[in-house]
């Protein structure tokens, strides 16, 4: 059975929160099909994902948006809870020039993709 | 000053045809971001974080030359992420420098010294190298050891191969001033054409959030560093605009005077800020609700922010706006005095 539509702050709420987010989202479509990508801009009738190779720009009309989840790791967080744990020590001095270095949010493929 | 009597030629040239034109509202600087990976994770950097399919994405030759192209700006400033990770970025800065811009590659230099060799010494290139200050705090800012080391070594390197070379300072809070003026003479001892300067911007996305200048402690730092600058001192930027960081003179922000491009588009509203993208340059400029941005328009993001992106071209516009403003900006250009 499909999801009901949700309100319209609802979703404007959800839709700012993926916008804002940092990570991939999955987004539940009214046909039932969901889709996987990096929520980079909004307009009052649409949102624009990148999918997860960041190759593929879909626009969406927000009408059809039943749900939008939060299924990608934060990178945000994550930058932020390795800087909480080396805080006062520094990476050090023979780190590769090219990377990757210490940071493994960056290189490490997230469980949701 | 330092900036080269061509480029300010070039950039004085555009500037008046652009009034002269009767346009209010004109770009300065490209700032054009090929890629968001970097080979460091600093302190107080919110330009990262994001998942590896778009960190390992970079903006092609083609892309980066029509945005310049687009915009017209006269001077491009490449930023990222680290752009000498970028596999073609001696193209991108070649394609610009063919098309006059003045390009300033930002780097931290890190891979510098190893990919000299693919540039060629234009007075149109210049690399920007990050230095957050002495090499303590430096290293400290970019939480890897030895960085700043390695950056002076690849700034003798370029500058013995003929290169222009510019240095560029993001301060935080508990910067000392004394320190920071004994950095200033040992950059120039280096032999940097000129120096920049200017506050952090403090990112909501960055994992250090204690750390950023509010507006009168960056006005107290400045003024303590600038007061009675060194003759040798040179800065790479218009003397308006250290006056302004000093508190000697208010600019509200020019958000579209150094618009940006990156691998999603032509960011609205500026360079520090992502309320969203434009397609086209022109859309950037003709649908961007500017009203909502700035100090006086009471946005809490801009309070606080005093960063070169935003002001430097509202330094430059009071600059040209009458002819006893000129004067006044070369004579603190040739006095030196601000």
């Amino acid at each position: 059975m499909n999801e009901p539509f949700p309100s319209e702050p609802r979703l404007s709420e959800l839709v700012e929160r993926a916008f804002d987010y940092r990570g991939y989202v999955t987004v539940l479509r009214s046909d039932g099909s969901e889709m996987i990508g990096y929520l980079y801009d909004r307009g009052p009738a649409h949102v624009d994902l990148l999918d997860e190779t960041a190759t593929r720009r879909t626009r969406l009309s927000r009408d059809e948006i039943v749900d939008i989840r939060f299924t990608g790791d934060d990178p945000v967080r994550k930058s932020q809870e390795i800087w909480e744990r080396r805080k006062g020590s520094l990476e050090p001095r023979d780190s590769p020039a090219r990377g990757p270095c210490c940071s493994p949010w960056r290189w490490s493929r997230s469980s949701s993709t | 000053m330092s900036i080269p009597a061509a480029q300010m030629a070039a950039v004085a040239k555009y500037v008046l045809e652009q009034r002269l034109a009767g346009r209010e509202k004109y770009p300065l600087v490209l700032m054009l971001e090929p890629l968001f990976r970097c080979n460091l994770s600093c302190t107080g950097c919110g330009k990262i974080q994001y998942p590896v399919s778009i960190l390992k994405k970079d903006l092609s030759v083609e892309d980066c030359l029509r945005a310049s192209e687009e915009c017209e700006a006269p001077v491009v400033s490449i930023a990222g992420g680290e752009p000498l990770l970028h596999p073609q970025i001696s193209a991108i800065a070649q394609g610009l420098v063919e098309r006059g811009r003045f390009v300033y590659l930002c780097t931290n230099a890190l891979l510098l010294e190893r990919k000299l060799d693919e540039f060629r010494p234009d007075k149109h290139l210049s690399f920007s190298v990050h230095m957050d200050g002495p090499r303590e705090e430096h290293d400290l800012a970019v939480c890897r050891e030895g960085v700043y080391e390695v950056a002076v070594n690849a700034i003798r390197a370029a500058l013995d191969r003929g290169f222009r070379v510019t240095t560029n300072t993001t301060l935080f809070e508990g910067a000392d001033p004394e320190r920071m003026r004994r950095f200033f003479d040992d950059m120039m001892g280096l032999g940097v054409e000129g120096m920049m300067i200017s506050p952090g911007y403090s990112y909501e996305k960055a994992p250090d959030q204690e750390h950023f200048l509010r507006r009168e402690r960056s006005h107290k730092l400045f003024s303590r560093m600038l007061t009675n600058p060194k003759r040798s001192w040179r800065f790479n930027q218009s003397p308006f605009f250290l006056q302004f960081l000093m508190g000697k003179r208010d600019f509200d922000c020019t958000p579209w005077g150094n618009p940006t491009y990156n691998v999603f588009g032509w960011q609205r509203p500026c360079y520090l800020l992502q309320d969203g993208y434009a397609r086209t340059f022109r859309e950037l400029m003709e649908e961007t609700d500017w009203s909502k941005y700035g100090r006086k328009s009471g946005n809490p993001r801009c309070q606080d922010c005093m960063v070169h992106c935003g002001f430097e071209p509202s330094a430059v516009r009071a600059t040209f706006a009458s002819p006893r403003s000129l004067t006044e900006s070369a004579l603190a250009m040739v006095t030196g005095r601000l």
